[in-house]
C-alpha cells in the first residue's frame, strides 16, 4: 500500500476542487463538497451539552426541547443540507427546524419535540449532520 | 506544514482512495418544495415534482447499490420560509420518507434517483397529509459506481 502523509491537500487547478474517483471506479466525485462540514451529538436535557462535536457548538438553550446552533466556521450560504436524529428515553421524540427560524450561514435553531410532535420536548440524544459549502 | 495541490486523488491501482476510516458523503441538497427549486446540492442533477410532497431526486453519479447506503431525509416546517408552520398554527410536526407514498404504495429504491415524500401528522383535530415545504434536506451516504 501506498501512503502519503501531509498535512493540507488543495486542488491544483482550482484550490477548492479535488475530484476523488469513485468505489466502483467507474465516476469520480468532489471531496471537499462531500465532506461533512459540522456535526454535534448532544445531551438536550438540563443544560444542554455536546457529547462530541465538530465545527458546531450549543449557542443557546432557548427553553424546553428548543436549541440555538452555531457554526464556528461559516458557511457560503444557507442552502445546505441539514440532517438531524434523536432518540429519548421517556417515549417517543422528533427533531426538526424551527417554523419561524430558517437557518444562516452560522447557526440553525431546532426543536426536540415528543412522539405525537404536539409539544415541545427535551431529548436525551440530538445527533445532527450539515454538508454545504463552507465560506 | 506541507501541501500536496493536486486535481485527481486515487489508489496506486486507480480506485477510491482511503480517506483512513473516513467516508465522504455522496449526495446531498437543500430543495425548496414549495417552490420546486434546487438551493445547494451535491451529485443532484434534477428533481422531478411528482406530486404534492413527493419528489425523485436524479443523481449525475450513480450509487454502487440501491441498498447499501444510509439516506436522512428532514424537513422545515413551513411553506413560506416564514412562521406559519405548516398544520394551522399548531406544532404538529413534518416528517421527510424516503420512497413515495402515491396510491399507498412505497416505491423500490434504486440507483440513480431518491424517492422522497414530505408530509404533516395528524393532530387531534384533523388528519395529516401530504404537503410542499420550504425546505428538503437529503444526504445520503454509501458506494458510487
Amino acid at each position: 500500500m501506498s501512503e502519503i502523509k501531509v498535512d493540507k491537500i488543495s486542488g491544483k487547478t482550482s484550490a477548492n476542487a479535488v475530484t476523488v474517483t469513485s468505489e466502483g471506479g467507474s465516476t469520480t466525485t468532489n471531496l471537499q463538497q462531500g465532506l461533512a462540514k459540522a456535526w454535534i451529538n448532544f445531551n438536550g436535557t438540563g443544560t444542554p451539552a455536546a457529547r462530541d462535536s465538530f465545527n458546531c457548538s450549543i449557542q443557546t438553550d432557548e427553553g424546553t426541547g428548543d436549541y440555538s446552533l452555531s457554526f464556528t466556521s461559516a458557511f457560503n450560504d444557507a442552502n445546505g443540507s441539514f440532517v438531524f436524529g434523536c432518540l429519548t428515553n421517556s417515549g417517543s421524540g422528533d427533531v426538526r427546524g424551527v417554523n419561524n427560524v430558517p437557518p444562516t450561514t452560522t447557526s440553525i435553531r431546532i426543536y426536540g419535540l415528543n412522539g405525537s410532535q404536539s409539544a415541545l420536548q427535551d431529548l436525551d440524544y440530538i445527533w445532527m449532520q450539515v454538508d454545504g459549502d463552507l465560506a | 506544514m506541507s501541501t500536496i495541490k493536486v486535481t485527481t486523488l486515487q489508489t496506486s491501482a486507480g480506485g477510491a482512495v482511503t480517506l483512513t476510516k473516513q467516508e465522504a458523503t455522496k449526495q446531498w441538497i437543500s430543495y425548496d418544495g414549495v417552490n420546486n427549486a434546487i438551493e445547494g446540492s451535491l451529485n443532484v442533477t434534477s428533481v422531478t415534482d411528482l406530486a404534492t410532497g413527493e419528489y425523485n431526486v436524479v443523481l449525475t453519479s450513480a450509487f454502487n447499490s440501491a441498498h447499501d447506503r444510509c439516506t436522512f431525509a428532514t424537513t422545515f416546517n413551513t411553506n413560506n420560509d416564514g412562521s406559519v408552520a405548516v398544520s394551522g398554527g399548531a406544532r404538529a410536526g413534518t416528517n421527510a420518507i424516503i420512497g413515495t407514498f402515491s396510491d399507498s404504495t412505497i416505491t423500490d429504491v434504486v440507483t440513480n434517483s431518491i424517492q422522497v415524500g414530505t408530509a404533516y401528522g395528524s393532530s387531534g383535530s384533523g388528519n395529516g397529509a401530504a404537503y410542499d415545504l420550504s425546505k428538503v434536506w437529503l444526504t445520503a451516504i454509501g458506494d458510487l459506481a
